[in-house]
Order: structure tokens, then sequence, then C-alpha cells
């Protein structure tokens, strides 16, 4: 991207003058950003008709779901950039130095497309299938079977989830507090009722008899959650002093914070993916099959 | 650099530093680059769970590399999120 573009989309990304295609994308990445609890189906159904194939939307999707999990982790954990802390602290010379920055990745950061290789997506959803039965979460939903239209969607939640639940890479073992787990998801999810198999899901869920203790700390880490999920770039040292103060170590505030950006992540995913159905998806795969053949013959 | 304590290249275990040369590699290709320059504090602060930093690389792979959108297109919705979101990162 040109540092003009950039600086169009850092200054309001709904003005930047970019192809109807990726300004209904730019559109649905924001309004899903604030304001989760708006985006209707006809929103997503807007956006997924504007993409050229189902395959290009569900890409738009990926960027839009790991972009909002990203920058609440990194506002919530206070990670700085690249630059000098001297740098920072003046305007103009952080703007230089992130300018420079840019320039560094344009010239040498590998930029040429990568197949992922891994696991089908029937394997994804086996393994899916086996950590929502292990964490007694019943059925996986319906809108998660249906992402096997989008291959990089349904690694990346296996990936992130098998990462955050199996500590044990070589046993598999569930090494993750589930009160904990549910007591965030159901933060999250309220302020995002449109999530809806998330949050029924949440709302089932039975939690553990815990001592009082357990519940002031239950407390602390939800409120904390709270925040990291609807004003991440609010948060301070101090809040993470209050949890170290309540003997969490760094990687249990790391365990939450991630906790919380994949809950919210999901629960976008959801919003954006749950009210198409398997038969919209293969009606615009064939459509758009067809075109590219003509265009072909052409 | 971060809230939180991080795990620099020179401090990591062997699983760690894997996972730090797996992302030069996926990055840089073959600039010789050395890998302490290539350690992002955005990886770096999943350093203390060594398996999210992998499935942070991995998904930065699906998303950023992998599929029919192009570059600009992913880089447009990334800013556009991050604004929104008040990253500055």
């Amino acid at each position: 991207m040109s540092a003009r573009h950039a600086r169009i989309f850092e200054s309001n990304p709904l003005a930047a003058p970019v192809a109807p295609d990726l300004q209904a994308f730019v559109a649905l990445a924001v309004k899903i950003t604030a304001r989760p609890e708006e985006v209707t189906p006809e929103d997503v159904r807007a956006a997924f008709s504007a993409a050229q194939s189902p395959r290009q939307y569900f890409d738009a999707v990926g960027v839009m779901i790991a972009f909002n999990f990203i920058t609440r982790a990194a506002n919530a954990l206070g990670v700085e950039p690249e630059i000098p802390g001297w740098m920072r602290r003046i305007e103009p010379l952080r703007r230089l130095g992130l300018r420079a920055m840019a320039l560094f990745f344009r010239l040498f950061v590998n930029l040429d497309g990568k197949r992922v290789h891994g696991p089908t997506p029937a394997e994804h959803l086996t393994a899916l299938r086996t950590l929502f039965i292990d964490l007694e979460l019943g059925d996986l939903p319906a809108w998660v079977e249906r992402l096997s239209f989008a291959p990089p969607l349904l690694a990346a939640l296996r990936e992130f989830l098998e990462a955050l639940v199996r500590r044990d890479a070589a046993t598999g073992s569930i090494g993750l507090d589930l009160n904990q787990f549910m007591a965030i998801g159901r933060t999250v999810l309220q302020p995002i009722p449109n999530a809806k198999t998330l949050n029924i899901l949440a709302y089932n869920w039975q939690p553990a008899k815990r001592a009082e203790a357990d519940e002031k700390r239950t407390a602390l880490i939800t409120r904390f959650a709270n925040d990291v999920a609807l004003r991440s770039y609010t948060l301070t040292r101090d809040r993470i002093d209050e949890l170290r103060a309540a003997s969490f170590d760094d990687a249990e505030v790391l365990d939450i914070v991630v906790t919380t950006a994949l809950w919210g992540a999901a629960a976008r995913l959801e919003v954006l993916t749950g009210c198409l159905s398997i038969q919209e998806s293969e009606a615009r795969s064939q459509g758009s099959e067809v075109r590219r053949q003509e265009s072909v013959v052409q | 650099m971060a809230f939180i304590k991080t795990i620099s290249v020179r401090e990591a275990d062997d699983e760690l530093r894997a996972i730090y040369a797996m992302i030069h590699s996926d990055m840089f290709g073959s600039v010789p680059f050395p890998v302490e320059w290539t350690a992002w504090n955005v990886m770096q602060v999943f350093s203390l769970r060594p398996r999210f930093l992998w499935a942070f690389e991995r998904g930065f792979r699906h998303f950023m590399w992998d599929g029919e959108l192009s570059r600009l297109a992913k880089e447009a919705i990334g800013v556009s999120v991050a604004q929104t979101n008040a990253c500055h990162y």
C-alpha cells in the first residue's frame, strides 16, 4: 500500500477512494470492530455479494478477525512499535520512525503469496469437535461446520483454540481453567447478542462450585476482560499490576488477554459467517467459476 | 516494550528459538538479517506461551499470504481495523 493510501486509511478508512468491493469490506470491517452488535445479515450479504468470489469474502473476514484479535492483544499488553523511546515521545519523530519502519517492511519483507500446508478442513473439524467434547461444550455450532468453505478461517480457529486450551502439546491435555475461560466468554459475548450460538453455549455452561477467593479472582478477571473487549486502548500498566497484586503471573495475564481476544474474534466470526448458508456459498462459487471460464474463453 | 515480561531470541529455549527462526524465514526468506532483528515486539509479547506464538505465526500466514484477496485489500482492511481500535502498533 502506498504511503498516501495508508494515510487516508489511518485518518478515515470509510473515505478512502477504492473499488466498490473493497469499500464494502472496509465498511464491514469498521462496523464489526466498533459495533458488532449492529451488524445485520443484510450487511453481511451485501459484502458477500460485492466480493468477486466467496473465497475473497472469507479471506476478507479472516483479515478482519485477525486484526481484531491482534490489535486488542497489542493494546491490552502495551506493545510498543520498534522505534526508540525518545522518538516515541515527540509526535513528528514518532511518525518519522513509523514511516521508516514501514519502508523497511516494504523493502525487505517477502510479500510473495505462500500456500499454507497442513491438515484438511475435515481434519480441522474433527479436532474442533473433539475439543468441544473435552471442554464439555456440546456440539460444534453449525456455522463452524460450514467454515469448510473457508479453510484458513477453520485452521486458524482450531490452531489458536488448541494453543490456548491444550497446554501440553505432547499429551494434548486440557491445561486451562475452564471456569475462567467461560466467565471471560460470557463477559465478551454479552454485548454481542447477534453471536447467537456462542451466547447460548456460554450461558448454558454450568460453572463448578468455587471458593470465595476464586469468585474474587474471577470478578477481577472479568472486569479486565470487559475492558480488553470494549476499550483496549484505554488500558495501562496499572491494570496489569492490579492483576499481579492478585497473584496472577505474567503468563496468566497473557492467557486472560488471549482468551478475551479469541472470544471476541470468534463472536465476530459467527456474525460475519453464521447467516450464510452452504447453498449461498455453493451458488456463488459456481457463479464465479462460470464467470472465470467465460473470461478465459473471451 | 510491553506491560508483561517477554523472552528475547537470546534468552529463548530451543522450542521458542525455532519458532522465531520460522517467522524469520517466512518473512525475510534468504535476506541475511540476524533473527534478533526480526523478532518483532508484537511477536515477542506471546513468548511466555510459545504455542500462542506458533499459532499467531500460522494465522498470519493463513490470512496475509494465502487466499485470493489482493495484498492491498488485506492491508486496507487491517489498517481500518487498527484505526478503529486505536491501535498504533
